[in-house]
């Protein structure tokens, strides 16, 4: 025997064991303390800083003091911070290889709080989309135009319009200026009665002379035409004229009221629509909060041992490799458990005190809910009361009942918001129900703002406006419904705050846009007036011009068609009457 | 470290028995491989005390297997869970599982159980190799070795001087 054993052996393992237990328990804090700063750290991403760990081993506690893990996306601040956690933990669950214990308790639980110092930070964080949820909100451009800038404006179509009249006019009287030097006077027509006159008292004696006679004929008639077809053009150029100032001065008057119609299109005052004010309201709290839920489940959630539905998730980073697998047995318990605990939360808005009760992810083994409880008598000034419960079964199907009530709130901003349309105070009320199944949310809430007080950073005089208004509702009720994924909900948010919007504001806006209408388009009307009187006596001046030279145009015709020929067919006749005679003296000689 | 090492080298050069460094070497990996602060581990340590094995080796053994095991840890841990998780093996598990010893030894971590199957599967052929390749080196190697200069300059050096007279070689 003694070849194969050596007894002194036992004294070495002893004194190893020893040590070893020695060092445990000597370094145990030291060692716990390392632990969570090097594992919370990996896991965060971020510093995590414990400023220590006391260890009592009968019964077994562990005291976390001045607990501290940095925001990745902040490092300036704490994601979470706490002054002391205590937890009873059984010891004996423990070398089983369960986490069980039977007292928590945490003081002074806050979140997004200040660092002393900046945190390290050891991976690159994505965007939060914070930044793109602050775009949603976009600014509420709506406003009533002022009525010099609409008539400054040089788009308007009554400033083209007149413009478009005044070319014409300028036009048309240039027109009838060259017209009328072109135009044979009376004096030339005068002239035209007396060539007439005096090639009507011709004598004709010869053939000669009717040879003559009707070239002085033809060249007066080349004259008559010549201004006949003077005349012709610029009766044509003046009706044209005419017309364009005619159709110039009509356009003008409909510029007015197209021009108001263009007004009302782009400044929306025909439908008066606002932003959804009531979804940049409620909306930007609802995704606040689910973002806040999101980050608090990212940080535990490599804490939470892996349920029997789950195979480990990739690209999840895991504390520890390696998981329990529990068989049944007489006395279950899950993997962890917390049988008991109490959170003293800090929140902007005070002290919420929590309770847990059986809070664990395998509620099938001991079939009993885990049970938060909520509760706060100096939240903001009111009452906060909530629970929720939730039952995680073997299948993996998690199934949460939640319910909760605030009253009397005050809502309070110390300063005035930076944001396009913010609520700077409200008493709130408000109830609301969750349920949860696996990561399917299914919310109702409905919150009642009471004698809000909204604040805006637009000039806009219609912001300003809808801001009055709403703040002079005694209460303004909204129904917020969450549903579909619970960490990227849709919200749906009916409030009947747009309705106070349209019903009040659009009824004062009114009044406000008639007169506007009136005075605009009085303007307006103006403008084109002046142009449309000075078209109305250029058209009347054109209109005489035109009757002159009608009434020419019939006098060059006559004298052209009816005296002329009279006087060519006299002239014919007496030639034909002297042939006669001269035949009839031919005839008489020769049978005389 | 060193002095296992330099344990470890005057066992290989010495008249000890080959398979006190195999199994010595062996024991080692168990405990290399599993995690440290295990029930198994314990019993590992107490045997390797007790037994006549070379501890030198036990030791260095053990820090090079717990290399092994760091990096090994995701496929033991799978081999664990599919050992585990295997239906014809439930009924076997669901014994031992009334067992005090097997809870407490943590038979029922996947990592652990992983960890120590593997050992124990390569704990013979490892005893197997280590005795093979000890005796091997002592044939064909240890005379090419020791007359190494970085050898004889480690023989020259206080601690190995020390050690030679603790073991009285």
């Amino acid at each position: 025997m003694k070849k194969y054993l050596r007894w002194q052996g036992l004294l070495g393992f002893v004194a190893v064991i020893g040590l070893l237990a020695g060092f445990i328990y000597v370094f145990a804090g030291w060692l716990i303390k390392l632990t969570i700063e090097e594992a919370g750290g990996y896991a965060l991403g971020a510093e995590v800083n414990v400023e220590s760990v006391d260890v009592n081993w009968s019964p077994f506690t562990l005291t976390i003091n001045e607990f501290q893990a940095t925001d990745p996306k902040n490092p300036a601040n704490n994601m979470l911070q706490f002054e002391q956690a205590g937890a009873q933990m059984d010891l004996w669950e423990y070398l089983l290889g369960r986490y069980v214990f039977e007292k928590v308790r945490f003081t002074e639980v806050a979140m997004d709080q200040p660092r002393q110092s900046p945190g390290e930070v050891y991976t690159s964080s994505s965007e939060d989309g914070k930044g793109a949820l602050k775009e949603d909100v976009k600014d509420l451009a709506v406003s009533i135009p002022d009525l010099q800038t609409l008539l400054d404006n040089s788009n308007l179509i009554t400033v083209q319009r007149a413009e478009e009249l005044e070319t014409a006019l300028d036009e048309a009287k240039a027109t009838y200026q060259q017209s009328k030097q072109a135009l044979p006077d009376k004096e030339k027509l005068q002239a035209y009665e007396t060539r007439i006159k005096a090639l009507k008292e011709t004598e004709i004696k010869t053939v000669e002379d009717v040879v003559k006679l009707q070239k002085e004929l033809e060249a007066l008639k080349d004259d008559i035409r010549a201004d006949k077809e003077q005349l012709s053009k610029v009766k044509d150029d003046l009706v044209a004229s005419k017309d364009k100032l005619v159709n110039a001065g009509k356009a003008l008057k409909q510029a007015p009221s197209e021009d108001w119609q263009q007004v009302k299109n782009k400044y929306q005052l025909d439908t008066l629509e606002v932003e959804d004010l009531a979804h940049i309201l409620f909306g930007e709290k609802a995704r606040e909060y689910t973002e806040q839920a999101k980050e608090l489940y990212a940080f535990i959630k490599p804490y939470l041992p892996a349920g029997s539905g789950d195979s480990g998730e990739a690209g999840i980073d895991k504390v520890q490799v390696g998981r329990f697998v529990h068989f049944v047995d007489d006395n279950p318990m899950p993997d962890w458990l917390v049988k008991d605990g109490k959170i003293s939360l800090i929140t902007q808005l005070g002290r919420v005190e929590i309770d847990l009760s059986e809070i664990n992810t395998q509620n099938w083994l001991r079939n009993q809910d885990s049970q938060i409880k909520f509760f706060s008598d100096s939240f903001s000034n009111g009452q906060l009361d909530g629970n929720f419960a939730y039952f995680m079964q073997k299948s993996g199907d998690f199934i949460g009942d939640g319910q909760w009530a605030v009253e009397d709130m005050l809502f309070k901003k110390s300063e005035p918001s930076g944001a396009k349309f913010s609520l700077q105070q409200a008493g709130i009320s408000a109830k609301g129900q969750l349920k949860l199944n696996n990561s399917q949310i299914d919310s109702d809430n409905s919150v009642q703002l009471l004698q809000p007080k909204f604040t805006s950073t637009s000039g806009s005089p219609w912001i300003q406006e809808v801001i009055k208004s709403l703040s002079q509702q005694a209460s303004i009720p909204a129904e917020i419904r969450l549903d579909g994924s619970a960490f990227a909900p849709s919200i749906g948010i009916n409030s009947n705050m747009d309705q106070i919007v349209r019903d009040s504001v659009t009824a004062k806006a009114k009044g406000e846009l008639d007169s506007l209408k009136t005075e605009y388009q009085a303007k307006l009307n103006q403008k084109v007036a002046d142009k449309l009187k000075l078209s109305e006596q250029e058209v009347s001046e054109i209109t005489d011009l035109n009757a002159w030279i009608e009434d020419s145009e019939g006098t060059l015709n006559k004298l052209l068609e009816s005296k002329i020929d009279d006087f060519k067919e006299q002239q014919k006749e007496k030639l034909k009457d002297k042939a006669k005679d001269k035949l009839k003296d031919k005839i008489g000689n020769i049978f005389g | 470290m060193l002095t296992q090492i330099l344990k470890l080298f005057i066992a290989l050069n010495s008249e000890d028995s080959p398979k006190q460094i195999a199994y010595a070497f062996a024991l080692g990996m168990i405990i290399g491989l599993t995690p440290l602060l295990s029930l198994h581990n314990l019993i590992i340590l107490f045997i390797a005390f007790l037994v006549r094995v070379h501890l030198g080796a036990f030791f260095v053994s053990f820090a090079l297997f717990a290399i092994v095991g760091e990096l090994a840890e995701q496929p033991f841990a799978q081999v664990g869970e599919y050992l585990l998780t295997m239906p014809a093996l439930e009924s076997m598990w669901q014994s031992l599982y009334q067992f005090t010893f097997f809870k407490l030894a943590h038979l029922h971590h996947t990592l652990t159980l992983g960890g120590l199957v593997i050992g124990l599967v390569l704990f013979f052929p490892i005893v197997y190799l280590i005795n093979y390749l000890v005796l091997e080196y002592r044939v064909h190697v240890m005379a090419y070795i020791l007359k190494l200069r970085v050898v004889q300059m480690l023989k020259s050096t206080r601690i190995f001087q020390m050690y030679e007279k603790l073991q009285g070689v």
